[in-house]
């Protein structure tokens, strides 16, 4: 096994190989060779800094090239406030990405975070369509996806894309299920066959996926048509190119850092010849005039200076912003107990007066998800035993309960008392909704009565949330957690 | 949902990313989680960005320097 591994690691390097295939080797090339560039970038997550680079090297393509496409293989939402607390939330992604001139984006499951009001907004304002054959809306409904796309060159040669959009194992993509109202989904590796006629229907047959590369590599099992799969979700960056069941499956990390390129060779009807390899966007020179401007427009973005609501006197200390950010945490439904650790509490004092998006994020800057899980009473005493020992002093800060940790001769918990709101104990054997961090989820041990699952809202948000519907926020002396030595 | 990080198969909750799976690994292992985390591959030795989602019984590989194949 540790050959096994040791050989994954060897062949993980940064340097990217490229993959050739041809299905004419040795052959001569016909006079009517049409060359095609395909790009392609996937998960963006509103990274927009990236951008002036990115289209200059797309131009710079564009001017060696008569064919070239240009696609996102989904997830161009969530991750920059810049973007996510825009006034009308990732118009500026798709601002960019209009500049870019897209030629189609497969949808994935972050595009459904801003809810889908705002994802209809932005599909009518972006110059590209929105693929995807497993996502289902709806007659009457306005929210449409096309689940394939040809695109026709001037030469007359057909691309056709396909897409599919990943699905957890509740059979929703991955985003808070109350955002996916109205709409059901269908497996992936299920619908795929479906649409094996589109082979026959166009010369080059791209399946534009946001299904991670695992997954992908299944299509390929059901599904072997496609001359490439250019996939998404699973921010896999393919250094080592290689086919699976014959077909190309290639991905780009994520944040606009690294894009793949394909060049086809198209004759006689069909692909004779496909080059493929990453890119490294952020090794390009040039820089596009246009983006440039907007990106920093969008940076200097009045909107995160914003006032969401006031602090009535300065909340200072870990006991007070612990208090505030756990307090929000547990506002999102369903959530009755919310615990926040002293290391993910990143400045000391929110001064009297406005508080601002910025301020927020000074606060709360990891990006961190809000983490459910059903938790006993003994489960809860736990985590924040587990938790105290770890330094042997206070380092989660809860809401929805007050504790007291008792600790032994030597400074270790022993025990914890636990108190809700009204004074009572909690009771044995019940489960409570109880939220934490993403990093205290992964990172600290406690024993747990469910898997758990992710809200998919970061804990930030829930804090901008939280302030904003409270306006006036005072923590004054708020202490939730305490130590006593027996 | 279940996973796999250097053949060491455990639960973590959905919505998971890579870097919360890292974490989790060295949590379920008892050993320290490190403050800059190691970088991860696929089972095709495909690079794992630390945001990157994770898949359903997906194999996630780390190098660990001491860690000569086996777990005890």
């Amino acid at each position: 096994m540790a050959d096994m591994i040791k050989n994954i690691l060897l062949l993980a390097t940064l340097v990217f190989h490229s993959l050739t295939i041809s299905v004419q080797a040795g052959t001569p090339v016909p006079a009517d060779t049409t060359t095609l560039v395909l790009l392609s970038v996937n998960d963006m997550h509103a990274r927009i800094d990236q951008f002036p680079q990115f289209i200059s090297l797309v131009d710079s393509i564009r001017s060696e090239h008569e064919h070239v496409l240009l696609f996102s293989a989904g997830d161009m939402f969530t991750g920059n406030p810049v973007v996510d607390q825009y006034p009308e939330k990732g118009y500026p992604i798709i601002e960019l990405m209009n500049i870019a001139r897209f030629d189609a984006t497969a949808t994935g499951n972050h595009e459904f975070d801003y809810g889908q009001v705002t994802l209809l907004k932005r599909m009518k304002q972006a110059e590209f369509p929105f693929l995807s054959a497993n996502i289902h809306t709806t007659a009457d409904s306005p929210l449409k996806f096309r689940p394939y796309h040809i695109i026709t060159l001037a030469n007359g040669i057909k691309v056709g894309l396909i897409s599919f959009i990943q699905l957890n194992e509740a059979g929703l993509p991955d985003s808070h299920p109350s955002r996916l109202g109205g709409i059901t989904f269908t497996d992936a590796l299920a619908t795929a066959p479906a649409y094996a006629f589109l082979r026959d229907s166009c010369e080059v047959f791209v399946a534009l996926t946001h299904l991670g590369f695992e997954t992908d590599v299944k299509l390929t099992e059901v599904f072997p048509f496609p001359d490439i799969i250019l996939g998404g979700h699973t921010h896999t960056l393919v250094t080592n190119p290689r086919t699976f069941n014959n077909v190309p499956v290639m991905q780009a990390g994520s944040g606009l850092r690294h894009a793949t390129i394909a060049v086809l060779k198209v004759a006689n009807g069909k692909v004779t010849h496909l080059e493929t390899r990453n890119l490294d966007i952020r090794t390009h020179s040039g820089f596009n005039a246009e983006a440039l401007a907007l990106v920093e427009k969008y940076n200097d973005n009045p909107e995160l200076n914003q006032v969401i609501g006031t602090a009535v006197a300065d909340i200072a200390g870990s006991d007070e912003l612990g208090s505030l950010i756990t307090d929000a945490m547990a506002s999102v439904a369903p959530l009755e107990i919310a615990f926040q650790n002293k290391g993910g509490i990143r400045t000391d004092n929110l001064p009297k007066g406005d508080i601002t998006i910025k301020d927020v994020f000074r606060l709360d800057p990891f990006g961190n998800e809000l983490i459910h899980f059903m938790l006993s009473l003994d489960d809860i005493k736990s985590l924040i035993i587990n938790a105290y020992n770890r330094e042997k002093s206070i380092d989660l800060y809860p809401s929805g309960i007050t504790y007291t940790v008792i600790t032994d001769p030597e400074g270790m918990a022993a025990d914890v008392e636990i108190r809700l709101p009204d004074g009572s104990q909690p009771v044995p054997g019940k489960l409570y909704h109880t939220g934490v961090s993403s990093y205290v989820a992964s990172s600290y041990t406690f024993s747990r009565s469910s898997e758990g699952e992710s809200l998919y809202i970061i804990t930030a948000q829930s804090l901008i949330n939280f302030i904003r519907n409270k306006k006036l926020i005072d923590y004054s002396g708020t202490k939730r957690a305490f130590v006593r030595q027996p | 949902m279940k996973l796999f990080i250097n053949q060491i198969e455990f639960q973590i909750y959905r919505g998971a990313k890579v870097m919360d799976a890292v974490r989790a690994y060295y949590t379920t292992t008892r050993q320290d989680v490190p403050a800059i985390l190691p970088p991860a591959f696929d089972r095709y030795g495909n690079l794992l960005e630390p945001d990157g989602e994770l898949l359903p019984e997906q194999r996630v590989f780390i190098f660990e320097p001491q860690f000569d194949g086996r777990h005890d």
